[in-house]
């Protein structure tokens, strides 16, 4: 589990700023939504909480140590030890589902044996054991969300990020799918920040909710 | 559904037919003129030699190519080197000139000793095919959605994500260029020739030049469609369906490699200095006298100036054919649409000797004399060759392009045309700037269809430079081959005069 942290963060691209003077704090474990409406920056945020962007102004702390500041990435993504689901799930469609799986876990230095048991109970946990060898597009809507998940979570990351992660699904996958984050929670206890501009899945997942608006 | 005979379909059927007619009739023909003549091509010991040393020297450059091009796709590419993009321009340099240009500055720099014979054939090819490794490699990297980077990028550095992830997604554009190379190497004679290395290209054109044997002639250059079709058909067995969902996009700045750029650097400059910077150095060194080029354009100013009228005026044509044909690809608006991109693809590999004697063969003849014995007859060899290019540029455009907003302007009830004039066109601006620009290039530096089938007198700078070679003094040669590179450079400094307008 980790806290995160924004501290009077800014960032623009050219010049329109996405992302002006924002603070937060996340506590470890807590189960935190972001909303707000289309384009107010909250991609840009998971952005600069994974490392991929780094801030114009203010900083990014983990666990009390800043990763990004001014500019500059300290702490590369790599290094953070979180997990994201990204809003197109972008899973490798060269690879099968263990091996999307398994990509982390070797960057990590998992033994085989190790990445073996790993991969087996993660996709247990997604109830999707017996599409291990499959690759991701001859796999439903729905699947296709729970491998991202099990990707994000095969290497027990301390916090896990989620960018509208239901919002290409119908109501019943939802439904079963906000069911399925909420137990994954519950069993791994990590940190989750969850973007999303739907009321409903806000309703379902928050523990807490900040508003994000817009910037100027 | 529209209308069989509608102004679309008769348009785009239009557009396969200029193909058909210009690259696939030849061929046709050719293969009827050919029957009857493998006897002697096949029993002739000489030929399976000169068939193994194109195959050897194909191999060897394409091997060379793929060493150096795929490093260098990656460190321009993918790292954050310094000056990268000036880099990529100046190693891109070569594919813009005719490979017996390099040969002739190599020639300058080493001497023949060391030179002439397959090292140095390998060593030019290399060097002049390599860009395609590179840029290819380079566009198929830039290509991959950069969100399938930076979900590596969570778990593993960058060069784990690069070797893992982006390199796997962009192996089928390396394996085409790869493909390219191997292919435009086998076609290739100029500067094989230069060197005194003889490939199988010459056996076809000594039958027609020196013999003027038609029947031995085309079917000597029957093997070299056989190993095109053949290349063509494996890349389309083992790259078909492995081309994944991939979309223009920025760069992904996270999965960027970060380089301690200084030693890499030296080593490209020195690379750069070598390969691109030192030969065409040689031939201004040699070449840049007064006397020199006041008698190179004595001798081949005329050429030149027809070197650039039929290159703008084939890209002129090929601008416009490439973007219906790319819009009848992409939109699959007719039947045998695929035939129709792989034909091109096949005519774009296709050595320019083969297709030059199939013209020669098609339009020799009383009735068609007026394309014979004019410039038509080059314009038409350009269209067949590489019509591929402008098509292949427009596909890229056109793909990014929504079909839905064709669908808007034909609810709004424009006809096909005006929805091609007013929408798809100035969407793909940049595209048709491109299209027209390369294929004006390519035309520029082509020496093998103009060496065959310009009518006397009315040759190109690249012909007349081929013809000039066999007993011209070296400073001339060098001259002549600094009056390419001018010519060369005519239509860049044009599009980089508009760049700056537009900027």
């Amino acid at each position: 589990m980790t806290s995160l942290e924004f501290r009077r963060v800014s960032k623009r691209y050219g010049d329109r700023a996405v992302v002006s003077d924002l603070s937060f704090q996340i506590q470890a474990g807590e189960r935190v939504v972001l909303h707000g409406p289309s384009g107010c920056g909250k991609t840009t945020v998971l952005r600069l909480l994974a490392g991929f962007l780094a801030p114009d102004e203010g900083a990014v702390l983990i666990d009390g140590t800043q990763v990004a500041a001014q500019g500059k990435v300290w702490v590369e993504p790599e290094h953070r030890r979180l997990g994201m689901v990204f809003q197109d799930l972008a899973l490798w469609p060269h690879l099968t589902v263990y091996e999307n799986l398994e990509f982390g876990l070797k960057a990590a230095g998992l033994p085989s044996d190790a990445r073996r048991a790993r991969i087996e109970d993660t996709l247990a946990r997604v109830r999707l054991s017996e599409c291990a060898q499959a690759y991701p597009t001859r796999l439903s809507g729905g699947q296709q969300q729970r491998v991202a998940v099990a990707r994000a979570l095969a290497t027990r990351p301390l916090a896990l990020l989620m960018d509208e992660p239901l919002s290409n699904l119908d109501d019943e996958l939802q439904d079963e799918l906000c069911d399925q984050i909420l137990d994954l929670h519950a069993q791994l206890g990590f940190t989750l920040v969850y973007v999303t501009h739907s009321k409903e899945e806000m309703r379902r997942i928050a523990a807490r909710a900040i508003r994000i608006g817009f910037s100027r | 559904m529209g209308r069989v005979l509608s102004a679309k379909n008769v348009t785009l059927a239009g557009a396969a037919a200029v193909l058909i007619v210009a690259g696939l009739l030849p061929l046709g023909v050719m293969g009827a003129k050919s029957l009857g003549h493998y006897g002697p091509v096949l029993s002739n010991a000489r030929n399976w030699k000169l068939l193994a040393n194109s195959l050897l020297l194909a191999g060897s450059t394409t091997a060379v190519a793929a060493l150096a091009g795929v490093p260098l796709a990656i460190l321009f590419g993918k790292t954050n080197l310094p000056f990268r993009r000036l880099f990529a321009v100046l190693f891109s340099l070569p594919l813009l000139l005719p490979p017996y240009v390099l040969a002739v500055g190599w020639f300058q720099v080493l001497g023949s000793s060391w030179l002439f014979g397959l090292p140095g054939c390998i060593l030019v090819l290399a060097s002049c095919y390599m860009p395609v490794v590179m840029l290819l490699t380079m566009v198929y990297l830039r290509t991959v959605n950069p969100a399938l980077e930076e979900a590596g990028r969570l778990s593993a550095n960058g060069w784990r994500v690069l070797t893992g992830i982006s390199l796997p997604l962009a192996a089928p554009g390396v394996i085409l260029s790869l493909l390219l190379v191997f292919l435009l190497t086998l076609g290739e004679f100029g500067a094989t020739t230069f060197l005194r290395f003889d490939v199988f290209p010459v056996a076809s054109f000594t039958q027609f030049s020196a013999f003027y044997d038609f029947g031995a002639a085309t079917a000597a250059a029957m093997p070299l469609v056989a190993i095109t079709l053949a290349g063509l058909l494996v890349e389309r067995r083992f790259l078909h369906g492995k081309t994944f969902a991939f979309r223009w996009a920025a760069p992904a700045e996270s999965s960027r490699i970060r380089l301690r750029a200084l030693g890499p650097l030296l080593l490209l400059a020195v690379l750069a200095a070598m390969a691109v910077a030192l030969p065409l150095s040689a031939i201004f060194w040699r070449g840049a006298s007064p006397r020199a080029l006041g008698d190179a354009f004595h001798r081949a100013g005329d050429s030149a100036l027809r070197s650039l009228l039929y290159a703008v005026t084939a890209a002129t044509i090929l601008t416009p054919l490439g973007f219906l044909l790319s819009y009848l690809i992409h939109r699959r608006a007719l039947p045998g649409w695929r035939l129709l991109d792989a034909l091109g693809l096949f005519l774009f590999t296709l050595p320019g000797t083969v297709l030059g004697i199939g013209l020669i063969v098609l339009w020799n003849r009383p009735a068609t004399n007026w394309i014979y014995t004019t410039p038509l007859i080059v314009i038409a060899g350009f269209i067949a060759q590489y019509t591929a290019l402008s098509t292949r540029l427009m596909l890229a455009g056109l793909s990014q392009v929504p079909v839905a907003m064709e669908e808007a302007a034909e609810l709004s009830g424009a006809g096909w045309v005006r929805r091609i004039w007013r929408i798809l066109a100035p969407l793909c601006r940049g595209s048709i700037g491109a299209a027209w620009i390369v294929t004006c290039l390519f035309c520029l530096r082509d020496s093998s269809l103009p060496l065959l089938l310009a009518p006397p007198g009315l040759d190109t700078l690249t012909a007349r430079t081929m013809t000039l070679m066999a007993n011209g003094a070296p400073d001339l040669i060098a001259a002549l081959c600094i009056l390419l590179v001018a010519v060369t450079a005519l239509p860049l400094a044009a599009l980089a005069f508009v760049w700056r307008r537009r900027a």
